[in-house]
């Protein structure tokens, strides 16, 4: 290198270490002494909120500034209540943040946000899990695996019309030829589980890790049978069990599939307003990277029974949005009829 | 299994862990208290801090919050006549005449003695009903259910007050209210008025808050004084006297105490409900009910309050056996398990059976430490209906309007408990019971969901199910024998009966009386209801059309009544002085006004923001309508604003709406308190 190249190299390196560090301080001199607030689409104690909570304790230590870090419930309308709160009133500062109800794609093509919510230009900052609900059937049914829906009907209990518990096995119906009764309006899917056990229904679609939680008794004695996972990609407690894109039969049908299943993609992510700046951006980011690569972090997790599958950094949550909202018109469309949209 | 349950008394008697309890009883007894916190509220401001402990103690902390928050939140009813949560609804309508009555001592008696009893009911339920667990909670499945709420709504003639007909058209105005909101099985946005707050559905604790709250306030204030009305200092060793209420009157508490544990033990009815239908079980089958309940019967009081503590035992059972919770709170108590590994099933009833054990020990233990906690405050919280009420309506309105905006944390709650609160005072004053619309709303989408989950399984054939034929058998001879009794009684006086039944003639002035205008109103209402939903599925508007089809009968039945001619009660007209009828426009002029400030406040939240609001509401109210000095009502505000900022900002971290102070200002939102513009 010649000098009259180095010289500036130099100067360039050392202006823009400047430069760095001063928005490091930046960043750091605006988060001292504030607080973040974690929204959360659900209640507390669900599936949602055990991760925000998780992460009040121990996000602040990896952050500039130090901020405290607190959860704020707000469940409603499917997780719309929280994403539209966000989206339209929410801190854009960087000061609130939002745990993105994992449909927050599929709803975004489908139509189903407002033109106020701007999901494709939301900040990632990262994923804790993925999320990946499961449809389980009784042992009673006689049915052991997937492919055996497709001769026999089973009864599936749902709860709302827009959830997965209904959302899947519809399209199960539509894309893999099976022949699933959905009996819908359940309050719950814990109440969808008892209906099981009562032997009103033959089975339902519930979210892998709680199920697997309260419920691991009955998935080691064989009286519950998990015939399929709603993910684009198999859990790794469930490397025998079949996914929904697998089910689909033909390219346009696993299209419309891997469209529905991105959502366990998304899982638990957290995402920042679209105004947020980019230095404080970029801080959120290396602040959640760090945080799920500490061991405190993990073992808190481990030690309250919270599940980290695939944890991962802000690349993945944005483009499985961006594939998800790039999803083929035709698609589209069989997906919208299929769910009487 | 002897040998168990004696080791898990000794764990939870542990120095520590009933340290852990007792904080629990504390935080449970406080958010009872506060109108609109319950506890769900207090069980998510505490799950945090249960992380650190041991599954036992974190256990008995969270189960101790839940099993007392039903004898805190008789408090407040009792006294103000506004529900602490929507468990205690039904201990306002004998308990607060009671405390007009002067007897609110007695009353506190009775329901703390009726809270102790029925919370050892549920945990000795609980208890004995450990082995056969899971056969029990599978026997009661979505058809069933909805034969339960049938008998449910059954008992609302026992609510409907003095005007049968009014109520049941109250009733289905309930029902329709419960179907607005997105509908489960076809995605339908019923009258949702475009809008997500409605969902979900119209909110219970905003509708329950403002129909029972506000009339009420209203009405203490054109009343003026204190709460008891006769002012006569309350009698303070009434306490003694509502005991032995209690314990002259145990049939009804177990029974109350046993319907409350059964109705917790199956999932997806909820805690709303339960003391409802136990009260209007009461009021069917205890001697002169008709006469004396809803007006200060201590009886009610005592079933309604044994009923909701005796859930707490009942709704652990799904929760332990199946992990399914049997109520919105064990749901909370579900998610502490799995944090704690603690997973339900068959190893509860087996090798972690000393922490099944614990769980009982810790309600009943809950249940004595809570209702003797109360004993001991009783006297100077009696003392609190001699306070006048120019000071404590203020103080009881910020906590109701602060209570209905953080159970969904948006402004809409606001406006939907001010909006209740003037619906339900037109009510109160025509008349129609508000008791009976709040019964239709907590069961009418219960009603609908297992309807339609019960058909959609077994298509008709469900109603032939042994279960559901009994429940359904029983529910009509309930409504039919009281019928047939009168009918046979009256059988004997025809002549006598024919001259007590009016006659049937339309009285053209009564048409532009406020009941026939309201009836006209409600009419139209359903008639609305009915054309609006033409369009949607069959599934989407059977209900609806049912509900309002039925209320429309009913409503048209109200107007005829009204307008009919009636013997005229002229007895009170005579007596009535120009001094009288002055004060009469005086009082009604200040509960005028009350309401106009609750709208100006809904309108000032948007620029001052909602606590800051508050201050300026109460100010007003202690000031102006209350004559209070200008330093003491500064106290007075300032107190409940901090006091509010502290538990709602800093410990439950809602949310506040912008305010366009905090807009034009934004410097505003880094002051202390913070964030509250």
């Amino acid at each position: 290198m010649k000098i009259k190249y180095f010289l500036p190299a130099v100067l360039g390196l050392t202006l823009s270490a400047f430069a760095a560090s001063a928005s490091a301080d930046e960043v750091s001199d605006f988060y001292a002494g504030k607080t973040i607030n974690v929204i959360v689409p659900a209640g507390p104690a669900s599936g949602y909120d055990i991760y925000a909570r998780l992460m009040a304790e121990h996000f602040s230590n990896f952050m500039p500034g130090k901020p405290t870090v607190i959860v704020q419930n707000m469940p409603g309308g499917g997780g719309l209540k929280a994403l539209r709160y966000y989206a339209t009133v929410g801190k854009n500062d960087g000061t609130e943040l939002l745990l993105s109800p994992q449909t927050i794609g599929t709803d975004a093509a489908l139509g189903l946000l407002g033109g106020a919510v701007d999901v494709a230009n939301f900040n990632w900052i990262g994923r804790f899990t993925t999320n990946v609900p499961v449809g389980v059937v009784s042992e009673k049914t006689g049915i052991t695996a997937a492919e055996q829906l497709v001769d026999k009907e089973v009864v599936i209990a749902g709860t709302a019309a827009r959830s997965p518990s209904i959302v899947f096995p519809k399209a199960l119906n539509a894309f893999a030829g099976t022949k699933i009764k959905v009996v819908s309006g359940f309050p719950d899917p814990r109440q969808s589980f008892l209906a099981m056990l009562q032997g009103e229904v033959d089975g339902l679609v519930l979210g892998w890790s709680g199920l697997k939680a309260s419920n691991q008794e009955m998935l080691d004695s064989g009286e519950l049978i998990v015939l399929f996972q709603g993910a684009a990609s198999r859990h790794p407690d469930l490397p025998n069990v079949p996914t929904i894109v697998e089910l689909a039969k033909g390219d346009a049908n696993q299209a419309a599939m891997r469209f529905l299943a991105s959502s366990s993609g998304i899982g638990r992510s957290i995402a920042a307003h679209p105004d947020v700046p980019d230095e404080r951006v970029a801080a959120l980011r290396d602040a959640f990277a760090s945080m799920l690569d500490s061991p405190e972090f993990t073992d808190a997790a481990e030690a309250r029974n919270v599940e980290l599958v695939d944890p991962a950094g802000h690349d993945v949550p944005q483009k499985l949005v961006e594939e998800t909202m790039a999803i083929d018109k035709e698609v589209l469309a069989t997906v919208r009829k299929t769910l009487g949209l | 299994m002897l040998e168990a349950a004696i080791d898990a008394f000794g764990i939870i008697l542990d120095p520590s862990r009933f340290g852990f309890l007792s904080i629990g009883v504390v935080i449970g007894l406080v958010v009872g208290i506060i109108p609109g916190l319950g506890g769900l509220v207090g069980l998510s401001i505490l799950l945090p801090f249960t992380y650190g402990l041991d599954p036992y103690a974190a256990i008995a902390m969270l189960l101790a919050l839940s099993a007392v928050v039903a004898t805190g939140d008789t408090i407040p009813a009792v006294l103000f006549g506004v529900p602490g949560t929507v468990g205690s609804a039904a201990t306002v309508l004998d308990g607060y005449p009671m405390a007009r009555k002067g007897q609110a001592g007695r009353a506190f008696g009775a329901a703390f003695s009726a809270s102790l009893v029925g919370g050892l009911f549920g945990a000795g339920i609980l208890l004995v009903s450990i082995p056969i667990l899971r056969p029990l909670v599978l026997l009661v499945g979505p058809p069933e259910l909805f034969a339960l709420c049938l008998f449910g709504i059954s008992l609302v003639a026992m609510l409907s007050g003095a005007n049968r007909l009014k109520g049941l058209a109250a009733a289905c105005l309930g029902l329709l209210l419960a179907t607005v909101g997105d509908d489960p099985n076809t995605a339908t946005s019923r009258w949702t008025l475009g809008t997500l707050y409605l969902f979900d559905g119209i909110p219970l604790v905003p509708l329950a808050l403002g129909m029972f709250a506000f009339p009420e306030l209203a009405d203490l204030l054109m009343r003026g004084g204190s709460i008891s009305a006769d002012r006569k200092p309350t009698r303070l060793n009434g306490q003694w006297q509502g005991i032995k209420d209690t314990f002259g009157n145990l049939g009804l508490v177990v029974r109350s105490s046993a319907l409350g544990s059964a109705l917790g033990a199956i999932p997806g009815l909820g805690a709303s409900i339960i003391d409802w239908i136990a009260y209007g079980l009461a009021a069917r089958t205890t001697k002169g009910a008709d006469k004396t309940f809803g007006k200060g019967d201590v009886r009610g009081v005592i079933a309604s309050e044994s009923s909701n503590n005796a859930k707490e035992g009942g709704s652990l059972i799904p929760t332990i056996a199946f992990g399914v919770p049997g109520t919105a709170s064990m749901a909370i108590l579900l998610g502490a398990f799995q944090i704690h590994g603690i997973v339900p099933g068959q190893a509860m009833l087996t090798d972690k059976l000393d922490l099944t054990y614990a769980m009982v020990w810790s309600i009943a233990l809950a249940n004595v430490l809570g209702a003797g906690i109360c004993f001991l405050f009783a006297n100077q919280l009696a003392r609190l209906a001699l306070v006048p009420v120019t000071i404590l309506v203020p103080g009881v309105l910020a906590m109701t309007l602060l209570g209905a905006f953080q159970a969904g944390a948006s402004v809409q709650d606001i406006y939907a408990v001010i909006g209740f609160g003037i619906f339900g005072m037109v009510l109160k004053l025509l008349g129609w019971s508000r008791p009976a619309v709040v019964l239709g709303f907590v069961l009418g989408s219960l009603i609908e969901r297992y309807l339609v989950i019960s058909y959609s399984l077994a298509g008709g054939a469900f109603v032939l199910r042994p279960g559901v034929a009994v429940i359904l058998a029983v529910t009509l001879l309930s409504i039919l024998l009281p019928v047939l009794k009168r009918k046979h009684r009256a059988s004997g006086s025809k002549a006598e009966r024919a001259a007590t039944i009016p006659k049937i003639q339309i009285n053209t002035k009564a048409l532009l009386g406020p009941n026939a205008l309201f009836a006209v109103g409600i009419a139209i209402l359903f008639v609305y209801a009915l054309f609006s939903q033409m369009a949607w599925p069959f599934t989407a508007r059977l209900m609806p059309m049912v509900f309002a089809t039925i209320g429309l009968l009913f409503s048209v039945g109200v107007i005829f009544q009204a307008l009919s001619v009636t013997p005229p009660q002229t007895k009170q007209l005579s007596t009535v002085t120009e001094e009288d009828r002055v004060s009469a426009n005086k009082a009604a002029w200040r509960g005028v006004r009350f309401f106009l400030s609750c709208i100006a406040y809904a309108f000032a939240i948007h620029i001052a923001g909602v606590l800051p609001s508050i201050f300026l509401l109460m100010l007003y109210l202690l000031i102006f309508e209350g004559r209070q000095k200008v330093g003491l009502s500064l106290v007075i505000a300032g107190a409940v604003v901090l006091a509010s900022y502290g538990l709602f900002h800093l410990l439950v971290h809602l949310p506040w709406p912008n305010a366009l102070l905090g807009d034009i200002f934004p410097a505003l939102r880094d002051w202390f308190p913070s964030d509250i513009v």
